[in-house]
């Protein structure tokens, strides 16, 4: 299954340069999606940002390990774990949990600053701001992200799952992105 | 204000409001929304596995034998039989507690089916790389349930196995019938863990579809028990308060709010063995019906809950939540982009 997600991944973005892409997500595909979406991006630069507010970095890069995957190209936002105060490391930056959506937008530009290679940005995702923030909120700031992704050079996907609560965030945020992609 | 109540049973007023909030929650999915149901399913199996409520077995039709056995003794029906000829099953259940839901959901056209016997079922059966097909289904004239099903090769639900070819009469079914009635703490306790274990592969976001469920409640509460909610939070928890300890999921529940905190001190609650059970397995989710609930009404009526917590002392449980107001948030996309064009 994972194969055939990430087939069909190329296949959608395959004329696209640089693209910034909203992934719309069955929840039954979620794991094999990101999987997908990460092994896509890691083919296409060296470096990538990974802004994940779902699964604990350290979770994640043992999942992509198992997957596979070479999680030491990344290097992860974690807006989950729980940490007393900010912290940093080579290949990770602790925000905090329930961080707020202007620290989270600051977070994420610094690490891209990071990165000097050509690079990637996945955030993962907007589900998960819409537990904490009204909709209108989310979508100003992916609003606000995907202008900035292009000021960067850099290429990359906004995730969202379907979810139901969504479609708000998705018709507004749609016309920005180059393509809608759903999996 | 609070409520109370001395007896030890969980009602069915709880249980399917949870059962048909689960599945409002997933009708927006269609076919595929029983697949994520399963799910929960899967975590109804590792519960009772894992409480000694009934035996694995390499035989499937053993082991939903001993899932079937222990629904029974929760009183989710009172007889069951099963035959088997090649891949045909036949299924009988007597005084099967579910159909008073089931004919609520398929008066809205959902087909879904929440029913927890079921839903282990399914995630049994999945769990060989089977399916059931529904074949037709039969109200009994003792009222009976009798259900044809055809296992097939499969792991992902279509029109078949989640809408019978044949579908039963369902007009001498009361919706809401069952509402007093009551149904054995570990089945709730299962169906309970279930939900917060089935979608924990999605991470932090699957708080989003448990909130979902929550509002299915409210729903089902105000529908067939004619709750209807104060605007005021405060009013809104009390009532809620009333309606869970009435029904059982604690002796008593006593709300506090202030103005960015609500805290609810459960005495002896039904959720207990579930919480700490999750707590040690280090799972994030939570699957409270009162949480689900007072997490819907509060978003209801226009904040959202950040942090939550519990603190856990004997049979009582103290659930702390903070609350942020969603009006008074502002993202100002210009002052943000200038502090990251900064940066």
């Amino acid at each position: 299954m994972a194969t055939a997600l990430y087939d069909d991944i190329q296949q959608a973005l395959q004329e696209l340069d640089k693209p910034v892409v909203l992934t719309l997500i069955d929840p039954m595909r979620y794991q094999e999606a990101v999987f997908g979406i990460v092994r896509y991006f890691t083919g296409k630069s060296q470096r990538g940002v990974y802004v994940t507010l779902n699964k604990p970095y350290s979770v994640l890069a043992k999942n992509f390990g198992k997957a596979g995957i070479p999680s030491e190209s990344l290097f992860f936002v974690d807006g989950i774990t729980n940490v007393p105060a900010a912290e940093e490391g080579a290949d990770h930056a602790c925000l905090g949990a329930g961080i707020d959506l202007s620290n989270l937008c600051i977070g994420i530009s610094r690490a891209v600053g990071k990165l000097k290679e050509e690079k990637f940005l996945l955030l993962d995702s907007l589900s998960t701001l819409l537990i904490y923030n009204d909709s209108k909120a989310v979508s100003k700031f992916a609003h606000l992200l995907t202008e900035k992704m292009r000021r960067w050079d850099t290429q990359g996907s906004l995730l969202t799952v379907e979810m139901n609560a969504e479609k708000d965030v998705v018709s507004q945020l749609a016309p920005f992105c180059d393509k809608v992609v759903k999996i | 204000m609070t409520a109370s109540r001395s007896e030890g049973a969980i009602q069915f007023a709880i249980l399917d409001s949870l059962l048909y909030g689960a599945a409002r929650a997933f009708d927006y999915l269609g076919f595929r929304g029983q697949d994520m149901l399963d799910r929960v399913g899967d975590g109804i199996v590792h519960y009772g596995i894992s409480e000694g409520y009934f035996e694995k077995s390499d035989d499937p039709l053993q082991f939903l034998g001993s899932i079937v056995t222990f629904f029974t003794r929760n009183g989710y029906l009172s007889k069951a039989s099963v035959e088997q000829d090649g891949y045909t099953l036949d299924v009988e259940f007597w005084d099967y507690r579910f159909l008073p839901l089931m004919r609520k959901l398929r008066d809205r056209n959902s087909y879904l089916v929440t029913c927890p016997i079921c839903l282990a079922s399914n995630a049994v059966t999945k769990s060989v790389g089977k399916l059931s097909e529904r074949v037709s289904e039969n109200l009994t004239e003792d009222g009976n349930w009798a259900l044809r099903l055809k296992i097939v090769p499969g792991t992902e639900h279509t029109e078949r196995s989640v809408i019978p070819a044949k579908l039963a009469d369902l007009r001498t079914v009361r919706s809401g019938a069952n509402l007093n009635e009551t149904i054995g703490t570990q089945a709730f306790e299962s169906v309970a863990y279930g939900l917060a274990y089935g979608f924990e592969f999605l991470g932090a976001q699957a708080q989003l579809l448990l909130d979902n469920v929550g509002r299915g409640m409210i729903e089902f509460m105000h529908e067939e028990l004619n709750t209807n909610f104060p605007t005021e939070l405060d009013g809104a928890l009390n009532l809620l308060s009333i309606f869970m300890s009435k029904n059982g999921l604690a002796d008593a529940i006593h709300p506090q709010l202030s103005e960015d905190k609500v805290t609810v001190d459960f005495e002896r609650s039904r959720y207990l063995p579930v919480l700490k059970r999750l707590l040690q397995e280090n799972r994030e989710l939570v699957s409270c019906p009162f949480t689900l609930a007072a997490r819907s009404l509060i978003k209801m009526r226009g904040s959202t809950v950040g942090e939550m917590g519990w603190d856990i002392e004997g049979d009582n449980v103290r659930l702390k939540m903070t609350t942020l107001d969603l009006k008074k948030q502002e993202f100002d996309e210009e002052a943000v982009g200038n502090m990251m064009g900064g940066i």
